[in-house]
């Protein structure tokens, strides 16, 4: 079976309406493949222009955003987040909030807690992040301090929102201006953006539950951690990038950040720390693997990157469902480039297999709250 | 396994501790908790090893339960070093 007839085939066994993967080298051409359903009433298929949310695949993106601020001396990365935020402060704590720097932020050992993001239906969106981070959404969950800053690795897509806020008030520009005009017009991602896409319509796809049922598309205002829209094409663009920069030789002029930033994108921040201030990373067979899945309601994606073999996987799928289809792909992929992976890492890359009756009652109980 | 790699180990285990414990008289069957290596001192440990050897831990290994003795530490460290060369042979070959 070729890997385009197990594509078909995986999608079809989970029931995953529609998917694009991509198969990228550091320097080819990508080899992307899409099947399914963009949209089931309008019978228009999924293509490598198709619109996704990419959920919290966004964080690498702008990850890279805040190292080009770091390249251009705006942002000291050791540098309290209070220094630059101003329109937004920590409620009281009995941590010290004057501790929380650019690094722990972007490393997840900030401290924070994690305020599940459940997007909002609302069409013409009133909100701001600092509604998301003040907790008048989101099941009213606010972003606070939990433990001592810089102590411990703990995923928190609060501190993404710091990191946002941090990009308007330095640049001056909202964040999806200072996004397109520093990341996606230099590496060609002319279908990317923060912002909700308009139009073409042909071109965004609808997203669907695990019965196969049209959800809303609900928007993130916490751009920074979940807010991407993107393409398979523009993935594989950035996913290429990474993985030049990544390499042993390092980033050259070809790259639009110098190799000693670069560098800090692909170095764990502490050793038993599995993170570095760009992406999520393991040492696997003794492969670094880097990378970021994403889990939005509706959407489901993965970026993985394994330098040491010039390879990198970009999967999107438009359905809660798609997880079991990234988990079977991601896993073929993987072994066929660096052997055996076991549960130890799959559970660890937030990769898993569920039932579609667990699926269902998340569904439910997210819906409960809007 | 060489008396070499056995003794750089073992002087690692000083440099970590600061010299504030006596590893004179360690064998290859002492158990790393009984010579009172922690968690954290353990990453210190893996952070010098692979400097020293230029190989990496898997971070399934990164729990030093996993090494019951500095025998299992030791001859992990050997055979991992094999493997990298064997690699890089590899890679020189295919270059070639």
């Amino acid at each position: 079976m070729t890997f385009e007839q197990t594509i078909i085939s995986l999608k079809d066994k989970y029931h995953v309406p529609g998917v694009a993967v991509s198969i990228v080298s550091r320097s080819g051409d990508p080899k992307m493949y899409c099947s399914g359903w963009a949209n089931k009433k309008d019978d228009i298929y999924i293509s490598e222009k198709t619109k996704f949310q990419v959920a919290s695949v966004s964080k690498p993106v702008t990850a890279l955003g805040i190292m080009k601020l770091v390249e251009q001396g705006d942002v000291d990365l050791d540098k309290a987040i209070s220094h630059y935020v101003n329109r937004w402060s920590f409620p009281p704590s009995p941590y010290d909030t004057n501790k929380i720097t650019i690094r722990q932020l972007l490393s997840h050992t900030s401290g924070l807690n994690s305020p599940l993001y459940l997007g909002t239906t609302v069409q013409r969106n009133p909100y701001h992040i600092e509604h998301s981070m003040n907790g008048s959404m989101n099941r009213k969950t606010r972003l606070k301090v939990i433990r001592e800053p810089g102590t411990v690795f703990s995923y928190s897509g609060g501190g993404y929102s710091l990191l946002q806020l941090l990009i308007e008030e330095v640049s001056n520009m909202s964040f999806s201006s200072f996004m397109e005009k520093n990341i996606f017009e230099p590496l060609g991602m002319n279908n990317s953006s923060f912002e909700h896409p308009i139009r073409p319509m042909n071109q965004i796809a609808k997203c669907y539950d695990s019965l196969g049922r049209v959800l809303p598309d609900y928007l993130y205002i916490e751009k920074a951690a979940a807010g991407l829209y993107s393409t398979v094409e523009d993935m594989s663009k950035f996913a290429a990038c990474n993985l030049r920069m990544s390499s042993e030789e390092g980033s050259d002029e070809r790259d639009f950040i110098q190799s000693k930033y670069a560098k800090l994108l692909y170095t764990r921040v502490e050793r038993s720390i599995p993170h570095s201030l760009g992406f999520s990373m393991l040492s696997i067979n003794n492969h670094k693997v880097f990378f970021y899945t994403g889990l939005n309601r509706g959407w489901n994606s993965i970026i993985i990157l394994v330098p040491k073999c010039e390879e990198g996987l970009v999967i999107l799928t438009n359905s809660n469902i798609g997880g079991n289809f990234i988990y079977d792909v991601t896993k073929l992929w993987l072994e066929s480039l660096i052997g055996s992976v076991s549960e130890y890492y799959t559970k660890r890359m937030r990769i898993s297999k569920n039932n579609r009756l667990f699926i269902l009652m998340k569904e439910n109980w997210y819906n409960k709250w809007g | 396994m060489s008396n070499e790699l056995i003794s750089d180990v073992i002087d690692m285990l000083v440099e970590i501790t600061d010299g504030q414990r006596d590893y004179s008289r360690v064998v290859l069957s002492s158990s790393l908790l009984e010579l009172g290596i922690d968690s954290f001192e353990f990453v210190k440990l893996v952070v010098i090893i692979e400097a020293k050897y230029d190989i990496e831990f898997d971070d399934e290994d990164l729990n030093f339960k996993r090494f019951s003795t500095m025998h299992n530490l030791i001859t992990f460290i050997d055979e991992k070093r094999k493997k990298v060369e064997s690699d890089e042979k590899e890679s020189m070959e295919e270059r070639v």
